[in-house]
């Protein structure tokens, strides 16, 4: 199992560390925010390979991290001698006894212990010390990375060739299941897995006689023609055979056919449901860390569905699974506490949320969690009415709609506070709360939720009862008659507080579009000023 | 404590082989690391375990400077010098005597490569460092630990082996003292009252300590009785060493030992082809046949064997002058090398009472 990744100089991370939970991480965040970089920077320390191939063939100078690169070069500019930039992705695990062959203290942990780990590390290669001196001072801001060398070892400072037996590593990525060759590296090695030891020794074997079958029989009357040919060739002679090399093994010609439809055939939610199955096994003994990007990609609301089930089902002790979303309804249905928010180049855990929490939102899938999670600051609303207005009041105070300032405005439509307010308070997000009174008193309102509020990063405003009970009737307290009939645009005969109550959104929308401004009734002046300065 | 054992066993009691029969007779679930010094005696065990063991998980064979680099001064080298790692192997630097113990240059060269003359002492001061992570590591991957040829480890292999017998893993040490011929590091003064055939002072105090049960194996299958006693003759009494009792029934019409003048030789090697050993290549000069010396006949068993003494051999023939350590246990092993006869070449035989052969 993982504990913990440190990743300096890689992409978007300068130096991150990400905390491990036991069986599940999912990773959130905006886009270009460096999710699927922790993804692809797991997998690539624990297999050595990324997009199926060595890391040390695919090395780019873009995989540096651009504010290092470029401080390295100003300073080399300035007539200093600074060091290179380098990578390095360090996969603490955890200290089983299974993994003490991976057990040392090579690594950047103070104070120094012995713990099981690996590392993958990009560096300058001392022995072309003088050729990079040359090629920096030829004026580039490009690294010359072909003067660097991949080193790929374990905390016990021994070099790793193949992936450490100790781990099973199945990467699922979104961008595999959409090349045409859907069999892609990470499927065979799936495969692989499977085959028991003396299978693995037999299949080829059993592969190449085959061909050599077909060489020897039926391309037969095929070369006994060939021979005959007297052409262009020098007397050398032309025949046929099967291809015996590897770029022709079994594995290559093997295909995983899906009620007798090939593979790539399948549907795109079948594929990646296929990698799933084959990479997550319950009953499987060793330790197993499955990556998955973005699984919602392409998927059906059914198929997501499904798939979601499935990884529920197939979690078990010995798996770890680390995955990226962009879907609320996979983080909801997967749990919340398994949630990582990934920000700029950092990332943050949550405090603790309450298993009722968790159960209350597996429930509501469809719920906009992310939004929530991802927003700078939230203001938490009963309903539709209470959004507009109170983008209207924050726009007549500030000139800018609270979503510039990065305010989202959210309404519950009936959903708990309580447990929004928690999931918020778990983030430590800025947040207000702006409730109906219902005609009780804010505060015994504001109690069941004093445990998730500090009065300066998090609040709940609350209208007086003797104000009326709901958002209309509070409006109407704090504005004249005449004043209120002018935004509503109503006529005299019908009364203002029963149209209002009846005519709810379509008020709201009239106060937003109104030219001539409504006076917020207190508590909605005071969230606006709360949520501003917060 | 777990079942640390050394088993003292005398030349042609089939040492190396109860090591591989262990191994073939232990569970599958058992992990174990066999650890010699020579790299023949790797190769020899390699040969033996992959053709005796059959198919089980792999049962690891290492040489003990392997071992020590990649079990303790590898992983744990960041206790003593955080950052720094090994870039490889000196094999041949002197020691460095001038300096001190906590310099990092004692220990590695320019290049980075670990000094093999103070590796040991590396490895003990790093698995001291790592207060005892190091061996708990190693005793988190292996259950057993065989060691063949220990008589072999001297200076600071003795603080590691130390280290090892206290830890939660089973030490199964097999040797022999008396063939205490080559060390791991003969230059290190640590411990230098326990080199060579001294290191069963050792034994014998970490056994008082508890440390260890030493059993003492004195069958051999290769030197008839006559060999076998007069190879027990060479050391004093004073090291308690079991008296080795032969099951070679075999007979022949030459069986024993024998005195050979000089002037017979070419009639003896013509009649019986012994193995001709000699002490070094500095010994028996000038002489027209094909030598092996002592050392190099560790191991080997041979039908019949002819020994050209040094000055020192022909004295203990002569009077029965004790040899110092090292010239007896090299002498043994030449001794023990025969299964039904040894040949001395000696022209005056004093007071020994071994028969000439003449032609």
């Amino acid at each position: 199992m993982i504990e913990r990744v440190r990743i300096r100089g890689y992409r978007k991370f300068r130096d991150i560390t990400v905390a491990a939970s036991g069986d599940l991480n999912i990773f959130v965040g905006d886009n270009e925010s460096g999710k699927s970089t922790i993804l692809e920077a797991v997998a690539m320390a624990l297999t050595g390979r990324i997009n199926g191939r060595s890391v040390a063939e695919e090395l780019s100078p873009y995989w540096f991290n651009h504010g290092l690169v470029r401080e390295f070069f100003a300073a080399r500019r300035a007539g200093e001698q600074p060091t290179l930039p380098t990578i390095s992705i360090e996969v603490f695990l955890k200290d089983e006894d299974a993994l003490q062959t991976l057990a040392g203290a090579n690594h950047s942990d103070r104070p120094v212990r012995m713990c099981p780990g690996v590392e993958l590390a990009v560096e300058p290669d001392q022995a072309y010390a003088e050729e990079v001196e040359q090629h920096l001072d030829s004026g580039t801001g490009v690294l010359p990375v072909e003067y660097f060398r991949v080193i790929w070892r374990t905390f016990r400072d021994e070099v790793l060739r193949a992936r450490p037996r100790e781990l099973t590593v199945a990467v699922i990525d979104s961008r595999t299941v959409r090349s045409t060759n859907a069999v892609d590296y990470h499927v065979r090695q799936l495969l692989h897995e499977r085959l028991a030891p003396a299978e693995r020794a037999a299949v080829p074997v059993a592969y190449r006689s085959v061909k050599e079958a077909m060489t020897q029989q039926h391309l037969a009357g095929v070369n006994q023609m060939l021979r005959d040919l007297d052409g262009p060739l020098d007397g050398h002679q032309l025949s046929l055979a099967m291809d015996q090399s590897s770029r022709s093994a079994w594995d290559l010609s093997v295909v995983p056919h899906v009620s007798e439809l090939p593979f790539a055939m399948a549907g795109l939610g079948q594929q990646v449901s296929i990698k799933l199955a084959l990479a997550m096994d319950r009953n499987s003994s060793t330790a197993r860390v499955v990556t998955i990007e973005e699984p919602e990609n392409h998927l059906s609301h059914t198929s997501l569905n499904r798939l979601v089930s499935k990884i529920r089902d197939l979690r078990g002790e010995n798996q770890q699974i680390f995955m990226s979303t962009h879907s609320s309804y996979v983080l909801n249905r997967l749990g919340l506490d398994a949630l990582r928010l990934v920000n700029d180049g950092s990332t943050c855990t949550f405090g603790d949320i309450s298993d009722e929490t968790v159960a209350y939102f597996r429930k509501l899938p469809g719920y906009d969690t992310l939004r929530l999670v991802l927003a700078d600051r939230v203001v938490l609303v009963e309903g539709p009415s209470d959004e507009i207005v109170f983008e209207r009041f924050y726009r007549d105070q500030f000139q800018r709609r609270p979503i510039e300032d990065g305010i989202d405005v959210l309404s519950m439509r009936g959903l708990s506070f309580k447990r929004c307010l928690e999931l918020a308070a778990a983030l430590d997000k800025r947040c207000v709360v702006l409730r109906d009174n219902d005609g009780q008193s804010p505060e015994v309102l504001r109690a069941g939720l004093a445990h998730y509020l500090d009065g300066t990063r998090r609040e709940v405003f609350i209208g007086a009862p003797s104000h009326g009970h709901t958002l209309e009737p509070q409006l109407l307290h704090a504005n004249s008659d005449a004043n209120a009939r002018r935004v509503l645009r109503i006529t005299s005969q019908a009364d203002t507080a029963t149209w209002m109550t009846n005519n709810k959104t379509d008020a709201a929308i009239r106060i937003a579009d109104s030219s001539h401004n409504l006076t917020p009734p207190e508590y909605i002046a005071d969230a606006v000023k709360f949520i501003h300065h917060a | 404590m777990p079942d640390n054992q050394l088993t003292l066993a005398v030349a042609g009691s089939r040492k190396t082989q109860s090591i591989v029969e262990a191994c073939a007779a232990a569970s599958p679930d058992e992990r174990i690391l066999v650890l010699t010094y020579t790299t023949a005696n790797q190769d020899e065990l390699r040969r033996r375990i992959v053709s005796q063991v059959g198919s089980r998980p792999p049962i690891e064979i290492m040489g003990w400077f392997t071992f020590l680099i990649r079990h303790f001064v590898k992983p744990a080298l960041p206790f003593v010098y955080p950052g720094a790692r090994v870039a490889g192997f000196d094999f041949a630097s002197d020691p460095q005597h001038y300096t001190s113990n906590k310099a990092y240059g004692r220990y590695f060269n320019a290049q980075a490569q670990a000094r093999r003359v103070h590796l040991a002492q590396l490895a003990t001061r790093v698995a001291d460092a790592s207060r005892g992570a190091a061996v708990a590591c190693l005793s988190r991957i292996y259950n057993t630990i065989y060691i063949d040829e220990t008589q072999d480890l001297c200076g600071y292999d003795l603080e590691i082996l130390l280290q090892l017998m206290k830890a939660p893993i089973a030490v199964r040490m097999v040797g022999d003292v008396r063939q205490a011929a080559i060390l791991t590091n003969d230059r290190e003064s640590k411990h230098k009252r326990y080199q060579y055939m001294r290191i069963w002072d050792w034994f014998r105090e970490q056994q008082k300590k508890g440390h260890l049960l030493i059993e003492q194996r004195s069958q051999t299958w290769r030197c008839r009785q006559e060999i076998a006693s007069f190879a027990d003759s060479l050391f004093d009494p004073s090291w308690e060493f079991s008296p080795t009792i032969s099951v070679n029934t075999t007979h022949t019409d030459h069986d024993g030992l024998f005195l050979v003048r000089e002037g017979d030789v070419p009639a003896y090697l013509e009649r019986f082809d012994p193995l001709l050993l000699r002490q070094s290549a500095g010994s028996a000069k000038n002489k027209p046949y094909n030598f092996m010396n002592f050392r190099l006949a560790k191991g080997l068993s041979w039908p019949r064997v002819m020994i050209w003494p040094t000055g020192n051999i022909c004295k203990f023939l002569r009077s029965g002058a004790r040899l110092e350590d090292r010239a007896a246990a090299d002498f043994y092993v030449a001794v023990t090398r025969a299964e039904q006869s040894v040949a001395i070449v000696l022209d005056t035989p004093g007071n020994s009472p071994i028969p000439y052969w003449y032609p």
